[in-house]
């Protein structure tokens, strides 16, 4: 056994005043009396000139010696080794990403979290340092190797939700980063589990605690728009990461306004893709919503009881209705209406169509379909079933093959369903230079990279030696495609997830810009900074650029939920607790018993109190033990012994 | 079990309360009339009631309307008895307590008027005020009213001043006892307050240790009633300075009560209520 706080031991100290006090104290016995208005006849007290008394035994006495003893022994916190891996400085990650606010039994898994991490600190050693990391969209230092129990608790309490995506990595290496050379340090990892796959690895001395249990979860996986004559096509993606078959009520609105509604069945861990057509010219805010999300009917066992929609923040997403993009597209290609009406549908773009290979220069995006681009690429290109192309060797064909490989996490493929894909012939390739990102065994179907510093996409296949022109999922792949290969160095603007910078675009003249965040607060910043990054709530961010007073313009942004926060399905992150051998790592913590002793203090107290003053008979004790020392007989006497 | 023995009820049917000025009643009753000079005049006939003396029963009169009817004479109109009981919690003290023969006290008195023929009402005061019961009236009330007194218990600061003087105000005569430890400093104002034009009577009733303290060492004395605290050390000395300081309360409350025609008795917790009133209060001229 040790003491958390050995110091509160030298409180025992207490027991002599105590004492001396009992010696010194005037033994004068208090006696009620019918009146004193014929007592005051005098004060002379006959044991003035005795001060000191000799220590007698006392009941009363040792009761209070012995709640003293507890009350010391509470306040000094004797505890017990535990299991616990705590080291001389413990880091303790929080993750306080979107699937955190998943319900986890009457509270939130951030929540559930937080408690955990409390009792560790419960069970700091003294001496032993705690740092506290937040894991939220941008990974943050909350409080840095601190020994201060008060300043810990106030640390984790004083973390909440965000709506992002977990930065487990950066979490890691901002922990890890706190490790000094002399002080073996251990990072707890309080987490669902939801991170990327190449933060799985963690990094040594790292301990996962596990946090929530599975759950189902209904979620708008993604929300596109594109404008089609005066209106618009919505295209919405639902998942159900349940186990449960699932109904609920998509509902579209415009400015808050409701524009259109439909019904949606969900097969257990499915999606489905719709598009929903809304008639408005203008611009506006656009918000879809799902709503009376429940257990289909017929629905048995277990999955009918389980909960279906665990997390409530993923339910809605938004964009905005916007015409202006300024896309400029290059499309080289012997004919292909699919993608020439998909290209002119994107807002605000200008489609130029030419059979043969043509500069390049000055486009946004160049497009070779089935034509050979040449060796040196002037704009980001998409290049569909060439026989040649920069960084990869095109080796012969392949008939039908069947697509069993997506880049997990991947953006250009996410929430993006290629499961009905059938492709008749494609192009074999060969690349050291491209990512695969969709690939059917050993051969991309498509593949990604920066050959020669230009973004570049392969496509091995003839759309129209493919079934994906009339699937959903071309919109969105063919939109998330464009989007990766124009990006600019910030995010794509219709792919704002929560924790992401805002692409502004602040003008020069701009002296500063405001934003509204989607809770209505607003927030001023220099135009210096021309990054904004606090977005870690979804919803809509209005921007102003301002010239001292005078407004130079304003954009609106649609931030959202990551889809990687869909699953609420808990999933364990390897931590690997190297160094258990090295010298000085402390892998055990300490249990306090503080509390029982605090109760055993105060259960005699009041049996001292009740001796001293409640009980019938109390004051024979108190002579029966004390025979010489009626002055310990500090209260009112029974009634059957009232003297006057 | 009430508060006085059968054999000691019967005993007290022997005696009346002693007035010694004629007092205005209202009923039959044992207690010379200012307004009336003789004590054998008829006056007027009412109907028996229980509890009405059955020897003044007028039998020609009964017999004739088949109904009892009982013979008024004019010196014999009862009074109002007040019986006023000091409830404080200072009456609680004592070994034995103050409370209960106090008690005893004033349902003895209580019964000695209602076998008089007069009414009753009993006050139990404290803290600044009084309890009261109503009137009682004939012997067959007599145990409701020990019952009333029974249940009262000893509570409370002091009260007796402000019960006398609510008594008084109401402006009629009657007698009043007062049974009492007058341990309280205003206990001069209630003894002039209960002067007449009523008739009135003190008992003062304290224990054996207000009487003869026995204390050793030094203490702290706290009233019970008020709270406040003296430091006295027992000595001899300060035991006879008590003792000489109680001597002169006890003079000085006799002597405001014959000074103002108050009857005065004293009793000890610790006596017989019986002997009490058979022999001490005889003698006192509380009753005879």
């Amino acid at each position: 056994m040790t003491f958390i706080a050995p110091f509160a031991l030298g409180l025992a100290a207490l027991a002599a005043p105590i004492v001396i006090l009992y010696m010194l104290r005037s033994r004068r016995a208090r006696r009620p009396v019918s009146s004193t208005m014929l007592w005051d006849v005098g004060r002379r007290s006959v044991s003035a000139n005795a001060p000191w008394q000799p220590l007698r035994f006392s009941w009363l006495l040792l009761l209070q010696l012995l709640a003293l003893a507890l009350v010391v022994l509470a306040v000094a916190r004797p505890a017990r080794p535990t299991a616990v891996p705590l080291g001389d400085h413990t880091v303790l990650i929080i993750d306080t990403s979107a699937s955190m606010q998943a319900d986890d039994g009457g509270r939130n898994r951030l929540e559930s979290a937080k408690r955990q991490a409390l009792k560790s600190v419960g069970q700091l050693s003294p001496g032993k340092r705690m740092s506290v990391v937040e894991a939220g969209p941008r990974a943050r230092v909350v409080l840095s190797g601190s020994t201060d129990r008060r300043a810990i608790v106030e640390a984790i309490s004083s973390l909440r939700p965000t709506d992002g995506p977990t930065d487990a990595g950066g979490a890691f290496a901002l922990g890890s980063s706190l490790e000094t050379p002399d002080t073996p340090t251990v990072l707890h990892f309080y987490s669902d589990g939801g991170v990327r796959p190449e933060d799985r690895d963690a990094p040594g001395s790292l301990v996962h605690i596990p946090i929530g249990s599975p759950a189902g979860n209904v979620a708008i996986g993604r929300l596109s728009v594109a404008p089609k004559g005066a209106g618009w096509d919505v295209f919405v993606r639902i998942v159900n990461a349940g186990s449960a078959r699932v109904d609920a009520a998509l509902v579209l609105e415009v400015d808050g306004g409701e524009v259109a509604r439909e019904s949606v069945r969900l097969d257990p861990q499915g999606a489905r893709d719709t598009t929903m057509s809304i008639s408005r010219t203008g611009g506006g805010r656009l918000t879809a919503r799902l709503e009376n999300v429940r257990a289909a009917p017929g629905t048995v066992g277990d999955a009918r009881t389980a909960l279906v929609n665990g997390l409530a923040v993923d339910d809605t997403a938004s964009a905005t209705l916007d015409r202006g993009s300024g896309l400029r597209v290059l499309l080289m290609t012997p004919g292909n209406v699919f993608l020439e009406s998909l290209l002119r549908s994107i807002p605000g773009s200008e489609v130029s169509v030419g059979e043969a290979v043509a500069p390049a220069r000055g486009f946004t995006l160049a497009i070779y379909d089935r034509v050979t681009p040449p060796d040196t690429l002037e704009a980001p290109s998409l290049v569909i079933a060439a026989s040649k192309a920069p960084g990869l060797t095109v080796t012969g064909s392949v008939e039908k093959p069947v697509v069993d490989f997506l880049q997990p996490r991947e953006p250009i493929v996410e929430q993006v369903d290629l499961s009905r894909l059938a492709i008749r012939i494609a192009k074999r390739i060969r690349t050291e230079v491209l990512r695969p990102i969709v690939a059917a065994g050993d051969d991309p179907m498509l593949a990604v990279g920066v050959p020669g510093g230009r973004r570049m996409a392969y496509l091995a296949f003839d759309l129209r030696e493919s079934n994906l022109p009339v699937q959903v999922a071309f919109p969105l792949l063919l939109g998330n495609l464009v989007s990766w290969l124009t990006r600019g160095e910030g995010p794509d603007r219709a792919a704002l997830v929560a924790g992401n910078s805002l692409p502004l675009r602040v003008p020069g003249r701009a002296t500063s810009f405001s934003v509204e965040l989607p809770g209505g607060f607003k927030v001023e910043r220099p135009a210096g900074r021309a990054v904004f990054d606090e977005t870690d709530r979804a919803g809509f961010y209005r921007v102003r650029y301002l010239l001292g007073k005078a407004s130079l313009g304003e954009e609106t942004f649609a931030v959202n939920v990551p889809g990687s926060e869909t699953s609420l399905s808990p999933r364990p992150v390897t931590g690997k607790l190297e160094g258990r051998d090295r010298p000085g790592l402390r892998l055990s913590g300490l249990r306090a018993w503080g509390p029982g002793f605090l109760a055993a203090a105060l259960v005699v107290l009041l049996a001292e109190w009740w001796l001293a003053h409640g009980r019938p008979g109390a004051g024979q004790l108190r002579r029966r033990t004390s025979p010489a020392a009626p002055g310990l007989e500090r209260n009112r006497r029974p009634r059957e012994e009232a003297l006057p | 079990m009430a508060l006085l023995e059968p054999a000691f009820l019967e005993s007290l049917e022997r005696l009346a309360l002693a007035t010694r000025t004629r007092l205005l009643g209202f009923f039959a009753g044992e207690h010379r009339s200012r307004r009336f000079g003789s004590s054998v005049d008829f006056a007027d006939y009412r109907e028996y009631r229980p509890g009405d003396d059955f020897r003044r029963i007028d039998v020609s009169l009964s017999a004739r309307l088949d109904r009892l009817f009982l013979k008024l004479f004019e010196a014999e109109e009862d009074v109002p008895v007040r019986i006023v009981l000091d409830g404080s919690a200072s009456m609680g003290q004592g070994l034995p307590a103050k409370m209960l023969p106090a008690q005893r006290i004033a349902a003895a008195f209580a019964h000695v008027s209602l076998v008089g023929g007069d009414r009753v009402r009993l006050y139990v005061a404290r803290d600044g005020g009084s309890e009261m019961s109503r009137w009682f009236r004939g012997k067959g009330e007599s145990f409701d009213a020990m019952a009333w007194l029974e249940q009262r218990r000893p509570a409370g600061g002091p009260g007796v001043r402000d019960a006398v003087r609510s008594i008084r105000e109401e402006g009629r005569a009657g007698v009043i006892v007062l049974v009492s430890d007058l341990l309280e400093p205003s206990w001069e104002e209630t003894v002039r307050r209960l002067a007449p034009p009523g008739e009135a009577a003190v008992v003062h009733v304290l224990s054996p240790e207000e009487l003869a303290p026995e204390l050793e060492g030094d203490l702290t004395l706290v009233d019970v009633e008020t709270g406040a605290e003296t430091e006295v050390s027992a000595s001899p000395e300060i035991l006879a300075a008590y003792r000489r300081r109680l001597d002169a309360f006890l003079a000085g409350v006799r002597s405001a009560c014959t000074s103002r025609g108050i009857v005065y008795g004293l009793a000890k917790s610790n006596d017989d209520v019986a002997e009490l009133f058979l022999r001490s209060f005889r003698r006192e001229r509380l009753v005879r």
